[in-house]
C-alpha cells in the first residue's frame, strides 16, 4: 500500500466520524451537552432508586454508578451503531469502493470520542474531590481495551447483519440481560461465590470492575475477570476481522 | 498500457423469496434462484480509450460496471484496474442533507477517493463549477434538485482519476451547464483518459466512444467499431420492445402504412420519402384528420404533421391518405411513426397508434452530425 493510500484512508475514516458526529448534535438543541446530559439523568435517578428505595450498600455509590455507566454506555451504544453500519450506510456502499472495514469502526471511533469527553469531566470530577492518582494512567490501556472489544464485535455482527437482519434486533434484546449481568448497579462483592467463576467470562465483568478502582481508589478489580476480557477480545478481533474480510467482497450485492 | 482488464468474468445474484433469517438459516437450507448477470466477460481496454456500452434494460451494464468500479467482487474470473476509478454514475454519494455544501464537498470527495488535501487545492474550481452562490454555506437541505445536482457532479468531474465511468448523467442541468460538462468530458479525453460510457443515445455513443460493447444477456454479443456495432445494435431491436399502444374512440381503423422509397431501395437524407396510410371509417365522422410524428430511435421528438394545422381538408370517407415530403431532412438513423387520427381535437383521438411502423436512413452522403439535415451551401467573404 502506498503512503497516499494509508492517508486516504486515514481522512476517509476522519469524514465518516465527524459525519456521525456532526449528523446526531448538529440540528440538536443542547448540541454536544447531550453527551453528558444523558448518564448524568441515569446516575440520579438510579442513585435515588438504589439509595432510598432498594437499599445498596456502597459507599459512594452515585459515583459508583457512574464510574460504571460511563463505559457500558460506551460499549453498547457503539456496538448498536457498529452493527447497524452497513446497513445505514448502504448507498455508500453500493455507490463507492472503499475497505468495508472503514464503516464499523469509525461507528465505535465517533462513540468513542463521545466516551472520552464524558471521561475527561469525570476525571475533573474525581480529581477535585478525591485528588490526582496514579491509577488514572491505568485508563487509557482500559479504553483501549473496551474499544477494541467494541470493534471485534461490531466486525463480527455488521457483518452478519447484512445477511440475517435479525442480528441487530437479537443484539439490542441480548444487551439488556448482558446489562444486569455485569457489576454495574451492584458492586461484584455482591455475587455469590459459587456463581463467580460463571459470572467472570462475561468480558465486560473485568473492564467494569477496573473502571471502578479506578474512580472509586478502591483496589476491587478482578484480575481474572480482567484476563478473560483481554483473550477473549483478542480472539474476537481476530475472529471479527476474518469474518468480515469473507464476507465484504459481495456486500453491495445483499444491501 | 492494458488500464482495465476482465477474464472470464461472471457474476451471479441469488434471489431469495424473502430476507433469510439467522435461526432459520442455521437449521434449514435455504431454496435459492440463481441469476447470471454477466457470462464469461473477457475484456482488454488500452489507455485513453473512451468505450461505449450499450444493450437493453437488464444486460448487465451496470452489473459490469460496478465490477469495473470495485464496488462489487465477480463470482467466478478477474477483474484488475490499473489507476483510479471514478464514477459519475452516482453523484452525491454520502451526501448528509444536514451538513453545508462545503462540509459535503469534503465528505463526498474523501468518499470519492480524494484525500483532504487535494480536496483542499481543488475547492475554490469545485465551488466554482456548481455554481451555486453563496449557499456552499447553507445545508444542502436548503438545495434545490439542480443545485444538489450541479454539486454532485462538480465534485465528481474534479477527481482527476485515471478511469471514468459515465452514463446518462452527462444529460443534467440546464444546457449551458451541459456544455460544460461536455467540454470537461473533451478535457479527458485529450489527457488521455479511459472513459466507460453508458448510454441509450446512440449519438453521443457514436460521436465520443473509440470502441463500442453490446452486452446482450450478460454476454458480450459484439465489440468493434462504433457505426458497426450501433447499427447492427439498432437493427436487431425489434419493433415489439417499443411500448406499442393504440387507444382511440373508434371510429377510424388503420389497416396498412406504406413508406417509399420501399424496402430494398434505402431512404437517403435529402430524398422524397411518402408516408401512405391507409384506413377505413367504422361510422359517419363529421371532420377527418390525420397526424403523424416522427420520433428517432434514442428517443427524440424530430417532427409532427397534421392536416388541421397544415389546414388540409380532408374528405371524410374510407381510403388513403399520403405525405409526400419533398426533402426528407433527417440523418441517418432509425425512426418510428406514431400515427393519429382525429377529428375536432387531437386531444380525443378516433385512433391513435404508437410505433405503427420505422424506417431507417442510411448512410449515405453524411458529412454532418446531429439529427437535422439541411439543404446548404458555404459562402465566404474576405
Amino acid at each position: 500500500m502506498k503512503l497516499r493510500d494509508v492517508i486516504y484512508i486515514k481522512d476517509l475514516t476522519f469524514a465518516l466520524v465527524s459525519k456521525e458526529l456532526k449528523s446526531k448534535y448538529k440540528s440538536t438543541t443542547l448540541g454536544f451537552l447531550w453527551i453528558v446530559v444523558n448518564p448524568l439523568l441515569q446516575m440520579i435517578v438510579l442513585t435515588i432508586v438504589f439509595s432510598f428505595i432498594i437499599k445498596i450498600q456502597v459507599d459512594n455509590y452515585s459515583l459508583f454508578v457512574f464510574s460504571g455507566l460511563l463505559p457500558w454506555m460506551f460499549f453498547s451504544l457503539s456496538i448498536q451503531g457498529g452493527t447497524s453500519s452497513l446497513i445505514t450506510n448502504r448507498d455508500l456502499i453500493k455507490k463507492v469502493p472503499f475497505p468495508r472495514e472503514i464503516l464499523p469502526i469509525s461507528s465505535v471511533l465517533a462513540h468513542l470520542f463521545i466516551f472520552i469527553l464524558s471521561l475527561v469531566l469525570l476525571v475533573f470530577f474525581v480529581v477535585i474531590t478525591l485528588g490526582l492518582s496514579f491509577s488514572l494512567l491505568f485508563l487509557i490501556p482500559l479504553i483501549l481495551l473496551v474499544a477494541l472489544f467494541a470493534v471485534s464485535l461490531s466486525l463480527l455482527l455488521s457483518s452478519l447483519d447484512v445477511y440475517y437482519r435479525d442480528v441487530s434486533f437479537m443484539l439490542q434484546a441480548l444487551l439488556i440481560p448482558w446489562f444486569y449481568l455485569t457489576p454495574i448497579l451492584y458492586p461484584i462483592s455482591y455475587v455469590p461465590k459459587q456463581f463467580l467463576g460463571i459470572y467472570q467470562l462475561n468480558p465486560m465483568v473485568g473492564i467494569m470492575t477496573a473502571f471502578q478502582s479506578i474512580f472509586l481508589k478502591e483496589n476491587i478489580v478482578v484480575w481474572s475477570a480482567l484476563g478473560v476480557s483481554v483473550l477473549e477480545t483478542a480472539i474476537l478481533l481476530v475472529a471479527g476481522f476474518f469474518v468480515f474480510k469473507k464476507r465484504s467482497k459481495y456486500f453491495a450485492d445483499w444491501l | 498500457m492494458d488500464v482495465v482488464t476482465l477474464h472470464n468474468v461472471s457474476k451471479k445474484y441469488s434471489l431469495s423469496q424473502e430476507r433469510p433469517v439467522l435461526l432459520k438459516n442455521l437449521f434449514i437450507p435455504q431454496k435459492k434462484e440463481e441469476v447470471w448477470a454477466l457470462k464469461n466477460v473477457n475484456l482488454t481496454i488500452k489507455k485513453g480509450e473512451t468505450i461505449g456500452i450499450i444493450g437493453e434494460n437488464g444486460s448487465g451494464k451496470s452489473t459490469l460496471l460496478k465490477i469495473i468500479a470495485g464496488v462489487t467482487a465477480p463470482t467466478k474470473g478477474s477483474v484488475k484496474v490499473n489507476g483510479r476509478i471514478a464514477s459519475l454514475i452516482e453523484l452525491g454519494a454520502g451526501f448528509h442533507q444536514d451538513l453545508t455544501g462545503r462540509e459535503n464537498i469534503y465528505l463526498n470527495g474523501t468518499l470519492l477517493g480524494l484525500t483532504k488535501k487535494e480536496i483542499d487545492k481543488k475547492y475554490k474550481d469545485i465551488v466554482d463549477f456548481a455554481d451555486i452562490g453563496n449557499f456552499i454555506d447553507q445545508p444542502i437541505r436548503t438545495y434545490s434538485s439542480g443545485m444538489n445536482v450541479r454539486l454532485g457532479f462538480s465534485v465528481a468531474i474534479h477527481l482527476d482519476p485515471d478511469v471514468l465511468l459515465v452514463d446518462e448523467v452527462l444529460a443534467v442541468g440546464d444546457t449551458q451547464f451541459q456544455q460544460k460538462s461536455l467540454r470537461k468530458i473533451s478535457e479527458f479525453k485529450k489527457n488521455k483518459k479511459t472513459i466507460f460510457l453508458v448510454s441509450h443515445n446512440m449519438i453521443y455513443i457514436q460521436d465520443l466512444c473509440d470502441n463500442v460493447i453490446w452486452l446482450d444477456k450478460g454476454r458480450i454479443e459484439n465489440k468493434g467499431e462504433p457505426h458497426k456495432i450501433v447499427t447492427s445494435y439498432i437493427k436487431s431491436s425489434k419493433l415489439n420492445t417499443i411500448n406499442k399502444s393504440t387507444y382511440g374512440t373508434g371510429e377510424v381503423a388503420i389497416h396498412k402504412i406504406e413508406i417509399s422509397p420501399t424496402k430494398g431501395k434505402s431512404i437517403l437524407s435529402g430524398q422524397e420519402v411518402a408516408i401512405k396510410i391507409y384506413y377505413s371509417l367504422m361510422t359517419k365522422v363529421k371532420l377527418l384528420n390525420f397526424g403523424i410524428g416522427i420520433w428517432s430511435y434514442d428517443g427524440i421528438y424530430c417532427v409532427g404533421v397534421n392536416t388541421k394545422f397544415d389546414e388540409e381538408k380532408l374528405n371524410p370517407k374510407s381510403g388513403s391518405v399520403n405525405l409526400l415530403i419533398d426533402s426528407l431532412p433527417l440523418l441517418s438513423n432509425r425512426y418510428y411513426l406514431n400515427i393519429i387520427a382525429f377529428g375536432e381535437n387531437e386531444a380525443f383521438p378516433y385512433v391513435f397508434i404508437q410505433a405503427v411502423t420505422s424506417f431507417e436512413v442510411a448512410k449515405g452522403n453524411q458529412n454532418s452530425r446531429g439529427l437535422v439535415w439541411l439543404k446548404r451551401h458555404w459562402v465566404q467573404n474576405i
